[in-house]
């Protein structure tokens, strides 16, 4: 059986980056084959070739064992490849047929030219009792018109015919289609009409024209738009993606917008799918839901290229995994035949330990002590109510919970970013409720954020700005209100050293750094001033497994120095990795707050979901 | 470079070495003796950029010297590519834009257009050359004065016949530099804007506040010696109109009500209501709308005699520049701006207090606004009449972009604008061409600056990625 994409030899190179080296793979029908590595390593480049966003300087791609030159997406999409970028391509304010129709519109169905036919029949119609009753030149000036139209619909079903409408060309070919029509029927009004009624002739064609294009335009949108929505149900139901398509996108959650994306791909009739990381957004609830429907697609005959720098998700779905590490192909395996371990260590290059090694717990004297504390969100709905905890030194305290449970909110209370409604919380016994931000840092509160991009970072700002972003008024780094940015880059250059930072420069803009080495700077910045508490939100989210390991070792280090930590994570195997006690969160309430080598996967898993701890029990 | 830097770090240390009366004494003769030869240095500067050519070929001259102990012809290169490659499209947006004028200048003469009709196609085409020619030659002379005129000037004051030819001959540069003066100022406080997240179009009610403000201290006490009453009519007209713009910072701050907005309307009360008090309780001579001349002792003083009209407003302007800079990029407080204006929500959560960013930013970007009215109330017109507003507001954003929010680059953008004002108002009087084809040329340049696409599709220039000031620009915007 040949495979039904094959690409030899593929090479990019960006400016002092070989993005891509020598890299061969293929995929055969109806197989999901996974791309791993880490951040950088050249996956999405790849996948941006085989879609055309990217042109290869060398190297072939054959699909379905023809060689192919891909230019641009429309090529790809011509050859039935589809593409589900990592972050999504859709207009927030359109519903979701919109979306989904958006660039195939309007010339894709016969509707145009038919729509077409029937106004030029009631022309006809029209012309004719004109003449009937005796208006014989407005009746020929009809006729006239009348032809032009006709040859414009007889152009639009030629060119349908011959398959000649897609997307973008008929924006180029229905003016010029028109314009001969119109030009056509003048012509032929010349011929029959008497010279003193010419302009008129001309000028009725032209009216006909410019009113026919638009109307026709609008009514076979509106008829295209019920057929596309029928369409979007049937696929829908055929691949289990149930999505209203007459919701608008910005009001349904990241997973069904997600599903949006993949229903667009079908709908172009894609039978190659690409995934660009796409579980880097989902919740553990809708990563399931995505494996199930990847599932019905293979079942179906799709294929599936899949990018992931997750582990765990390889092992349970990928039929075959491709590893890449800096541009290269460096082992391709199946999941069945390796282990995680094996899988990782080919990833990073070296030995890569999953379990985090730490010593029991000495917890010591309570940092942080939450009593009944409740908050509202940006749309005034309550989301914490009565939260209590305690977190004691030298203790890492783990907020088990769904995205979207209270945990954001929480963290930006106890960081001051938001203010509370009611209830308080101390830090090292000082009441700090709706504290300033500055007053909490000042008291030794280290804040990982959750979006690090949006709050812990000025991307278009220098790594050595960064590194002092909450501490630039303080000496060494200002006195007298002046800058001392000797200190400044000496500091900078110092922890670009010691946290690893690569490239290691801190004159670089933070936005040419990758994602993990954006988590390091904030690391670096919120470990390497005295700290007593540590609110980690999300510290891992979308990094590869040589940077999670190193935040993790990072974490528990601070642990032992005596700091007590707060982590919040989606991530229930990074909870029950680091935590020494876990607090579960759901609809904003702390529903139950266990020891961490007293629960098991299961329970947690129940308790996120909304269980109470007795019933698991019984 | 490093051995540059290395060489400048060794001449800080020996300075910070010093005690710090010695440090203040030395500042204080260097501006002293600045001051006291202030007529000398500015009649140089003047003839310099009169002679621009001669004193390019000498800084050349200065490079390949300091090249000698760099590492030769490579470093040299280097150094010059770096700089020719930030001026590059500004440059050749300028020559563009001189070149879509110059075909409007040929173009739009009816003279021209019937010598054509008369089928004298030659002819026509070679009288619109003419024109542009005249046209451009007036501009240049407006704007730079006549090198031939400034070097036989200064034969002339070496033959005894005093400085007053010289004074006739740099004309062109002393009114560009007095034209850019506004500009600097204006353009610093939209530029300062920018930095902190902030769009103030709100500059041109910001100038006519300061120069209100400014022209009545300056006229309200008499006996006042002149080292008092100055700098007490500038620092006035500073903080009327940086309160007047703090107003749209305190809106933004406590009700979020968007800058672009409420400057603009802001734009509207300042200038109904110099209106209501030009023309009313103001009023000096009852119909002109204008208010009483200042007192001599609040004017800001004239360097040289007449026609060199250059006064201590350039010197102030020059020394706001270097000010907003320190500012900006050496100070808490203007990492604290630059910070609010990139990303308000790291700056929120690095414990900076946004609000009062905000607000502290419009009242600098403000009062930086109304110094531009204030040398233009203390240094030329001496009083303040109804229809004050000439636009300098305006134009600064356009400024604040060409100089990439850069207080450098608006120095150098300003002079560049007030060049071509000045020479616009000469190839006015000389060649009948109007202004208005000036403010093309100025309009013009911004669409080249702003979209450089267009300027790097013609020349074929390379792209680079120091795109900095546009993304500061766009976030006002945004925010």
């Amino acid at each position: 059986m040949t495979p039904i994409v094959e690409a030899r030899n593929i090479t990019k190179r960006f400016p002092g980056v070989l993005a891509n080296d020598n890299v061969s793979f293929s995929l055969n029908k109806g197989e999901i084959l996974a791309f791993l590595g880490e951040n950088g390593a050249g996956k999405s480049t790849l996948m941006n070739i085989l879609y055309g966003l990217y042109s290869s300087d060398e190297g072939e791609i054959e699909v379905h064992g023809k060689p192919v030159d891909i230019q641009e997406p429309s090529d790809a999409i011509d050859l039935g490849i589809g593409m589900v970028h990592q972050h999504f391509q859709l207009v927030p304010v359109f519903t979701v047929a919109e979306n989904i129709v958006m660039g195939t519109e309007p010339t894709q169905f016969p509707f145009s030219w038919l729509a077409l036919g029937i106004a030029s029949g009631i022309v006809a119609l029209l012309s004719f009792i004109g003449s009937m009753v005796g208006l014989g030149g407005v009746g020929q000036g009809l006729l006239a018109a009348l032809a032009g139209g006709g040859i414009v619909a007889g152009f639009y079903l030629l060119f349908f015919i011959l398959g000649w409408f897609s997307s973008q060309k008929a924006q180029i070919y229905i003016p010029v289609i028109s314009a001969i029509g119109i030009a056509g029927g003048v012509t032929l009004a010349l011929s029959q009409g008497a010279p003193g009624e010419i302009p008129l002739y001309i000028f009725l064609a032209l009216l006909f024209g410019a009113v026919s294009y638009p109307t026709l335009r609008v009514l076979a949108t509106a008829l295209d738009r019920q057929a596309a929505t029928r369409r979007i149900r049937e696929l829908s139901e055929q691949y289990g993606l149930i999505v209203d398509p007459k919701a608008v996108i910005e009001d349904i959650p990241v997973g069904i917008q997600q599903r949006v994306e993949i229903l667009k791909t079908l709908y172009r009739k894609a039978d190659i799918l690409i995934l660009d990381e796409p579980t880097a957004v989902l919740t553990p609830q809708e990563t399931e839901e995505l494996f199930e429907i990847m599932q019905t697609l293979v079942e179906q005959g799709k294929s599936i290229f899949f990018i992931t720098h997750k582990l765990k998700e390889i092992m349970s779905f990928a039929d075959r995994v491709i590893v890449l590490r800096h541009g290269k192909v460096v082992g391709e395996t199946t999941p069945a035949t390796s282990s995680e371990e094996e899988l990782a260590e080919m990833m990073v290059g070296r030995e890569v330990s999953l379990v985090v090694e730490k010593e029991p717990a000495t917890p010591k004297e309570v940092v942080l002590e939450v009593n009944r504390l409740c908050a509202e969100d940006d749309r005034r709905q309550a989301v914490l109510r009565d939260v209590s905890l305690s977190v004691r030194e030298g203790e890492v305290l783990g907020i088990a919970g769904v995205q979207g449970n209270g945990q954001t909110e929480l963290v930006e209370v106890l960081t001051g970013l938001r203010a509370a409604t009611a209830g308080a919380f101390r830090i090292l016994g000082q009441d700090m409720t709706n504290a300033t931000p500055r007053r909490i840092t000042e008291l030794g509160v280290a804040h990982i954020p959750e979006d690090r991009q949006q709050d812990g970072l000025v991307l278009p700002s220098p790594v050595f700005d960064n590194v002092v972003l909450n501490t630039y008024y303080k000496e060494p780094f200002a006195e007298r209100a002046m800058l001392q940015f000797d200190q400044i880059h000496e500091y900078a250059d110092h922890l670009v050293k010691e946290f690893d930072v690569r490239p290691p420069n801190a004159e670089l803009l933070v936005e040419a750094l990758s994602g993990g080495n954006q988590q390091k700077v904030i690391v670096a910045r919120e470990f390497s001033r005295p700290i007593e508490l540590l609110i980690a939100a999300q510290p891992t989210r979308g990094l590869d497994v040589g940077s999670i390991e190193y935040i993790h070792r990072r974490l528990i280090e601070k642990r032992d120095e005596g700091c007590a930590v707060l982590l919040v994570s989606v991530e229930l195997d990074e909870i029950m990795a680091l935590s020494d006690r876990i607090a579960v969160m759901y609809e904003g309430e702390i529903t139950a707050i266990v020891d961490a080598d007293k629960v098991t996967r299961r329970e947690l898993g129940l308790l996120m979901a909304g269980s109470h701890i007795e019933k698991i029990h019984q | 470079m490093t051995e540059q830097q290395g060489l400048e770090n060794s001449f800080k240390n020996r300075i910070a070495a010093w005690p710090l009366w010695a440090r203040l004494t030395s500042l204080a003769a260097l501006v002293g003796i600045a001051v006291l030869s202030s007529k000398w240095l500015i009649l140089f500067l003047l003839i310099a950029l009169g002679l621009w050519p001669i004193m390019v070929l000498l800084g050349l001259g200065v490079l390949v010297l300091m090249s000698k102990s760099r590492g030769g012809w490579p470093w040299m290169k280097d150094w010059l590519k770096a700089r020719l490659r930030q001026l590059a499209v500004p440059a050749l947006s300028v020559l563009a834009a001189l070149v879509i004028g110059g075909l409007l200048i040929m173009f739009t003469d009816q003279v021209v257009y019937q010598t054509i009709g008369e089928g004298q196609i030659g002819k026509g085409i070679g009288m619109g050359f003419a024109n542009l020619g005249r046209a451009y030659v007036a501009l240049y002379q407006g704007a730079l004065g006549s090198p031939i005129r400034i070097v036989s000037a200064i034969f002339q004051a070496i033959g005894g016949e005093g400085i007053k030819p010289i004074l006739g001959a740099v004309r062109g540069p002393s009114d560009s530099l007095v034209q850019s003066v506004p500009y600097i100022f204006a353009g610093l406080a939209v530029a300062l804007g920018f930095r902190a997240g902030l769009f103030n179009i709100g500059a041109e009610g910001q100038i006519g506040v300061g120069w209100l403000a400014a022209v009545i201290i300056g006229f309200s006490f008499p006996g006042l010696p002149g080292f008092i009453h100055l700098p007490l009519a500038v620092l006035a007209g500073a903080l009327a109109a940086g309160l007047w713009g703090s107003l749209a910072g305190i809106l933004k701050a406590k009700t979020g009500a968007h800058e672009v907005i409420t400057t603009i309307m802001l734009n509207y009360i300042s200038f109904r209501l110099s209106e209501w008090v030009l023309c009313g309780p103001l009023e000096d001579v009852q119909g002109t709308c204008r208010t009483k001349e200042i007192l001599s002792s609040a004017y800001l003083p004239k360097f040289l005699e007449h026609p060199v009209t250059m006064h201590w407003g350039f010197m102030v302007a020059v020394a706001a520049a270097a000010a907003t800079g320190w500012l900006l990029f050496k100070t808490t407080w203007g990492y604290e701006m630059r910070t609010v204006g990139t990303n308000p929500d790291a700056a929120r959560y690095g414990g900076m207090n946004v609000a009062k960013t905000y607000v502290l930013a419009m009242l600098l970007s403000g009062a930086l606004a109304g110094l531009a009215g204030v040398s233009q109330g203390l240094g030329i017109t001496h009083n303040i009449a109804l229809g004050f507003s000439a636009g300098y507001g305006f134009d600064a954003i356009a400024l604040a972009l060409l100089g990439k929010s850069n207080p450098v680059g608006v120095v150098g953008a300003s002079i560049l604008f007030g060049a071509l004002r000045a020479g616009a108002a000469r190839m006015q009087s000389l060649a009948g061409i109007p202004t208005e084809i000036v403010q093309i040329v100025q309009s013009l340049v911004i669409v080249f600056i702003a979209a450089p696409a267009i300027i790097r599709g013609i020349y074929r220039l390379k792209d680079d990625d120091s795109e900095s000031g546009q993304t500061v620009f766009s976030r006002g915007w945004g925010s």
